[in-house]
Order: C-alpha cells, then structure tokens, then sequence
C-alpha cells in the first residue's frame, strides 16, 4: 500500500461514504455558524443607541439645575431621574452610586429637604402611589446621604452625564423591540431557539450517518472493532522509541 | 441488593425523586416556620437551616450508597466504566457530568449581572456539543482509547505528547475543579452556616470520599442519579416562582418571556402588588440593560460575547472529562446518540437557568435587599420569593450535585492521566493493576489538597474559572483531536508546534490574569485583560495553534507511521 491509499483529509475524501459524511458536517457546520453568529452580528449591524424615556426628562432638566437656573419643576424631575438610575441597582457600577446619591441628596437639599428625611423627601419631589411612585419611595430611603450643600460639586457634575448616558441609552432594533412568546425576539433567540436549533441539528446528523452506515455498509452496530488489536499498531512505534 | 439496583436503575432514580419530594410535601411542614423572615441580605445567608440540611444529607447518603454498591471492580470500571452504559443512561451520565457550579449556578450569576452578556455562556457551553457531535464523537469511540492523552499519545506516536497532553489534563481538571469547589462551599455555606473555609473542605472531602470508592462506573451510575435530583430541584422552584408571580406556570422556560419583558419595560408595584420576603415590592424600574444586547452598562461588549461563545464552544469539544465520556460507551453510534441525549438533557435546565437571573432581578430591585453574592443569585431567588424551605433545601441540594457530579468526572480525568498516561505509559509501564489503582488514588487526593487550596483564594466567579478551563482545553488538546482525527499529515511536530503555541497563549493570559490578582501591573496590561482575558483567550489561541500544526506539519513533511494512517482510513473514518 502506498501512502496516497491511507491518507486522510476531511476535504479530499476518496469514498463515496466519506464524501457524504462531508457534505453532512459542512452543511451542519455552516447553518450552526450562521445561526449562532450570523444572528450576533445581525443584532449588532441593526443596533441603535436609544434613550429610554427618562433620558429626555433628565436631559431637559440637567443644564438647567446643573448651572443653578433650574426650576422647582426642573429639581423633581432630575430627582426623578435619578432615582430611576439608582433602581437599577444591581446593574450600577460600585463607583457610580456615591456620585448619584449625592446628586440627588444636594437636588432633595434644593427642594428645601434639610435633614435627608426620605418621607419629606418623597413629599417635595411629588411622588405618589401611582405607577413606579412607590418603588421610588422605597429607593429613595437607601439613597439619601448627608450633604452640606444643595449644589452638585463640580467633579460630580462632570461625571454624571456620563453616568445617566451609560444607564439610560440602550442597543435596540426591531429585533429587540418585537416580541415573541413574551421575550424580546432576540433574547428568545439566543436562550431558547439556539438551543433548540443545537438539539435538532445533532439528531438530524445521527439520523443521517445512522442511514448512511446502513446505506454504504459501514459500521457493523452493535459490533465493536477488536480496537485492542487495531490499535495496538500505533504504540511501541520505533518513532516513539526513537523520542 | 446491588443486583436489584443495577437491574432497575432507573425505577429507583424516581423513586429516589419521590422520597425527596415526599420529604417536602409531608416532613416539610414540622419544619416550615423554623425561622423569622429575613429583613436584610446577610440574613438570607444566615445560620444553620435544618430542612435543607436533611435533604442534603440523605442526598449524600444516595450517592455513597450508589457508590458503594457500583464501586469500581478494576481499571476498566474506574476509568471507563466498563464500557456498559447505554445511549440514555450516557446522555444522563454526560448532561450530569456537564452540569456543573458553573450550569446551576454560574450562568443566573453572569446573567444576573450582565444581562444578555451571559447568554453568551449559554450559547457556548451548548453550542460545543455539535462541534464534538459532527467532528469527533464517534470518530474518538472508533480509535478506543481510555483517556484523552491516549489518543494523542498513540495518534502523534510521541510518549512526550502523551505525557504533556496527561499535565493539561491534570492543569484542566484542577482548574475546572476550582470553580466546583467554590460552589460546593457557597452551598455548605448557606445550608450549615459554617464558615467559607470550613464548607469548603467538609464539601471537597465528602465528594473526594465516594469518588475514591465508586470510580467512573459507581460515578456514572451517581450521575444518573444525580441527574434526576439537579433538573427536579431546578425546574420546581421555577414553576412555583411562575405560578406564585403570575406567570405561566406549566412551562416556566416560556413563562419568564412575559418576566424579561417586565425587568426592560419596568414593572410597578401595583401591577402585581406582590412582594419578597422581606417585604419589598416585586416590581423593578425600567431595566433595558438587563436583556439589550451588550447593553453599555454592563460593560461587556460585542467582541467578549463572541470571544467567550467561541472559546467556551471549542473548549467543550476540547475538555479531556468530556471526551472520556465517549470511551464508556459500547460503540461509536452509542457515542453519537449519547450526545444527543446529553444535549437535550442539558438544554433542559439551559431553557431554565435564565429565568432565576430574571426572577432575581425582579426580587432583588429593591436596594434595601443589600448586595446579594451573585454566584447564590438561584438560591437566594428562591428565598425571597419565599418559596417553601425544603423545596430551597432541595434546590441547593441540587446545586451541590451539580458540582459533585462534575468533580467526580474531572478528578477521574485527571487521575487517570496520571496513573494511566503518566505512571504506566511513561514511568512505570511494568506497574501491576493494583499499582495503576493505588496511583490513580493518591493522584485524585493530591489534585483535591490543591483545588481546596486554590478555591480558598476566592479569585473569580465561578463560571469566569469554569471558562478559564474550557480556554485552556480549546487552544490545547482541541487542535490536536481535530487535526489529528480529521488529518493524517498532521504530524509529531506539528502536534507539538500546535500545542506550543496553544499553550504560550495560555500562559500570557494566565500571567496576566494571577498578576492583575496580585496588583502587579505588567506592561499593557489594559490591552491583554480585554483581548485575551483568562476567561477566553482560546478565541486566539486555538487559531494559532492550529496553523502552527498545520505549518509545521507541512514543513516537516508528513512522516506518520503507515500503521496509524491505514487504521485512521480504515477503523476511524471508514474511507
């Protein structure tokens, strides 16, 4: 036997058994990359920057109060703003909460809020019993701190833009705002479809090469090859002896 | 009675099941207002819990038993099983042996923080499997080799390869091990109350103690076993969670959609009017962050997402204790097979692991609630959803069977690829089986003294050490079953050139990572920790070592034995 005879390359198979088995694995191997990849990079090309609703009320109300022109009305609703920031709590960055609780304690301050009183303090930014009012309430008692000034400093002033631009603008598309089955499609996609896909594709591909063995002959089932013998061949070679 | 369990393996299994949930619904009740409601973070964790304590214990029991009664008779039962197990019971032995910390607790945890970011490892801890299902599983069962150092031993017909590829083996297992160990003493932790150090070696001992006993075949047939135990305990929390909060109940891997889209649109109090069990609102403020794709705030970007899937993705195909699981199979279909079973029985609980992420949330918005340790995000979801305690007891019971079922594997691995690769093949090959045995022992011992060790240094989340592993199994043994099963050009020293390059990658990212962790900043250090971050620098590494396999093989012209070419065209590939 020469060594073209025993060569072994997945893209140059010589049997008609191994040329199917290609085809299997590059068909699977591409709709697996596609749908796992392709679908990121989709999502990602289709990407915008947008603000959730908040953003406008606070980027309304920041130039005003952060230049000490702000409105009463202007000081609830960067209070507001605030503390929806801060409801994000498990996704604020440690460094990013003593800038935003003094913010908003200096803005209570304004409001004509002394003694960092929580109850007071819901009172003078307008919070109710309606909608998310009464989270707010309870955030709000975890977020006041002690400030002895109703003005932002200016090192806080710098970083909070950037603060309330990082929790307030989010990637979407329509891949992210269509809904299916209560996810957001592209959430539903990656955590659920992925997988199902994933599931599929193997039982196709041990499907196919189960009706390929019987198709070519192949792979006597149920009989092992005397692997101990085969083997045995590829140790003990004097190359190894050799290293 | 070792008969009868052996013969009605799976009667049993359920009927293990319904002793635990019997335990819940009928002992439960003596035991249900042991303790005040929590009112902070702290208290959640808090002392000795007396109902999760049984649970645990009697679970432990089972494995012992099973061990005892399924204890390895000689080498080929303590390293493979025999070669008895069925497609199914495989599947279970695989999706058990897969689901490890990192699965039941690791990936709510990375969610729980970075939202979409974590799918990633969802993905790819997923996704691995039709790599290894199309490219190699059957092609692995056809060579029949015990261990993962074998193959490259035999394939690249080098003792050095074989000895090198058993070190990975060993430095994989521990590594992996590492982030087991560290859920194993969080879940000792909460359910004793005993401090961190102490949960952390009663833990590694009790799991150290039965794989001693049972070897691969007493470990599989536990794995089975502790298959049924982790999916029960984790889908039953989440079907109360859905029916308790308003969701749909019957399949809760669906129900959480309606929950995801609550935490981005924001959630008010009134709509539920619903609270946790320390009296807070279930409810949040709008949270796109937590479900937009590589949302700013989370600081994880679109290159880590897919650097991680890909990583993670080539690791699984890569992972020396996964690949074993093909050698315990009768022959190459059940090996195919077996990956499908195991993929499905893994993706049971993957559909499911998000939602406790999102439960979490939905629970925890509140800041009273305090910083809750991300890595029990699960269990402490299931606390302040007020869940029953047993049905939390059974939940972390589960989560410690997670981790004992995956240490068992890896220690397995790693101690016999140094008993079988390392001590017979290389050092002792005159060793008698008793020898080979009593190594294979003192090596699982040794590998369990220095996992303990490491995992007291707490240096990450869990499934960021699990992804350090599955990086270091990607740009190593990954590029050698791949070229060696699919190329027979690929030769000694184009493994060798792969494996060097794959293993340098390795290096720096690991150098860089233990020096961040220590202080030391190196040079670039910025640039390394985001382009080859310990937790995926396989997405460069494996490349490289690929074509450096590729290159060297073709430099060196191909000299593989003629014996090795003819049984892979014939034996391995049928060509």
């Amino acid at each position: 036997m020469s060594d073209v005879t025993y060569n072994v390359n997945f893209f140059t198979p010589k049997s008609e058994a191994a040329k199917a088995n290609k085809r299997v694995v590059m068909t699977m191997l591409i709709v697996w990359f596609v749908a796992v990849f392709g679908f990121q990079f989709m999502l990602t090309a289709m990407n915008t920057p947008t603000p959730e609703p908040m953003h406008a009320v606070y980027a309304k109300a920041w130039p005003e109060v952060s230049s000490g022109a702000g409105s009463e009305v202007d000081k609830k609703d960067l209070a507001r703003s605030l503390l929806m920031v801060l409801g994000k709590n498990v996704s604020l960055r440690a460094a990013d909460k003593p800038i935003l609780k003094s913010a908003l304690s200096a803005v209570v301050r304004g409001l004509g809020v002394q003694d960092s009183d929580p109850q007071a303090a819901a009172t003078a930014i307008g919070l109710g019993t309606d909608g998310f009012d009464p989270l707010l309430v309870s955030i709000l008692k975890s977020s006041l701190v002690p400030v002895t000034s109703d003005v932002i400093s200016d090192e806080h002033k710098l970083a909070l833009p950037k603060i309330m631009d990082l929790y307030l603008i989010h990637n979407r598309s329509a891949l992210t705002d269509t809904r299916f089955l209560g996810f957001p499609f592209h959430y539903w996609f990656t955590a659920q479809f992925l997988l199902i896909m994933f599931v599929s594709l193997c039982w196709l591909f041990c499907y196919m090469t189960d009706i390929a063995n019987v198709k070519y002959n192949l792979e006597q089932e149920g009989v092992e090859p005397n692997l101990a013998v085969t083997a045995k061949p590829a140790e003990n070679t004097p190359e190894e002896e050799k290293e | 009675m070792t008969k009868i369990i052996k013969r009605y393996s799976l009667p049993y299994y359920l009927l293990a099941a319904l002793l635990a949930v019997f335990v819940m619904t009928v002992v439960g009740p003596a035991f249900a207002g042991e303790a005040a409601a929590p009112t902070t973070a702290t208290q959640l964790e808090g002392t000795f819990k007396l109902g999760p304590a049984i649970i645990l214990i009697i679970i432990l029991c089972t494995f012992i038993g099973v061990g005892l009664t399924n204890r390895a008779e000689g080498t080929a039962d303590y390293w493979a099983a025999g070669r008895k197990i069925s497609p199914i019971g495989s599947g279970m032995a695989i999706a058990s042996n897969w689901m490890s910390a990192a699965s039941f607790l690791g990936m709510a945890a990375i969610m729980y923080g970075t939202g979409y970011h974590g799918l990633s490892y969802v993905v790819g801890w997923t996704g691995g499997y039709v790599l290894l299902l199309v490219l190699m599983a059957s092609q692995i069962r056809r060579y029949g080799k015990y261990t993962a150092a074998d193959f490259i031993g035999d394939r690249f017909y080098s003792s050095g390869l074989r000895a090198y590829s058993a070190l990975l083996t060993l430095a994989i297992s521990i590594c992996y091990c590492v982030g087991q160990f560290a859920g194993i003493g969080l879940m000792f932790k909460w359910v004793f109350g005993m401090p961190n150090v102490w949960a952390i070696i009663v833990g590694s001992s009790v799991v150290l103690v039965y794989t001693l006993i049972s070897g691969m075949l007493g470990a599989t047939k536990n794995m089975q076993i502790q298959y049924v135990i982790i999916i029960v305990s984790f889908i039953l929390p989440l079907i109360l969670l859905c029916n308790k909060f308003g969701y749909f109940a019957p399949l809760p891997q669906v129900g959480y959609g309606a929950a995801v889209s609550d935490v981005v649109n924001g959630l008010a109090p009134a709509t539920k009017n619903l609270t946790n069990v320390m009296g807070q609102s279930f409810a949040t403020v709008p949270s796109p962050e937590f479900a937009m794709p590589w949302d700013p705030a989370t600081g994880a970007t679109f290159f880590q997402w897919l650097a991680i899937c890909f990583s993670l993705m080539i690791g699984t195909a890569g992972l020396p204790h996964v690949i074993a699981r093909f050698y315990i199979v009768p022959n190459p279909k059940d090996a195919r097979w077996s990956v499908v079973w195991g993929l499905f029985f893994i993706c049971l609980l993957y559909w499911s692991a998000p939602a406790y992420s999102v439960f979490g949330k939905l629970l925890s918005s509140d800041p009273a609630t305090g910083t809750l340790a991300k890595d029990a995000i699960v269990v402490y979801t299931a606390q302040l959803g007020a869940l029953y305690p047993l049905v939390i007891g059974l939940l972390a019971a589960g989560a410690i069977s997670a981790a004992f079922s995956t240490v068992s594997g890896l220690l397995l691995a790693g101690a016999s690829a140094f008993s079988h690769d390392l001590y017979f093949k290389v050092i002792n090959p005159a060793a008698t089986e008793k020898r080979q045995m009593f190594v294979a022992r003192a090596a699982t011992v040794t590998m369990s003294i220095i996992v303990t060790v490491i995992a007291l240094m707490d240096l990450a989340l869990i499934a960021q050490l699990v992804a350090l592993a599955f990086s270091l199994a990607g740009c190593t043994i990954f590029p050698m079953f791949l070229l060696g099963i699919w190329w027979s050009g690929s030769n000694r020293a184009g493994a060798w050139a792969g494996v060097i390059t794959g293993s340098a990658v390795a290096t720096i990212a690991l150098t860089y990572f233990v020096c961040g962790t220590f202080k030391i900043v190196l040079p670039g250090a910025e640039f390394m920790g985001y382009y080859l971050n310990a937790w995926y620098f396989a997405w460069l590494g494996a490349p490289l070592a690929v074509i450096a396999n590729i290159v060297v093989s073709l430099a060196t012209g191909c000299d593989t034995p003629e014996s090795i070419k003819k049984f892979l065209a014939e034996k391995v590939h049928n060509y």
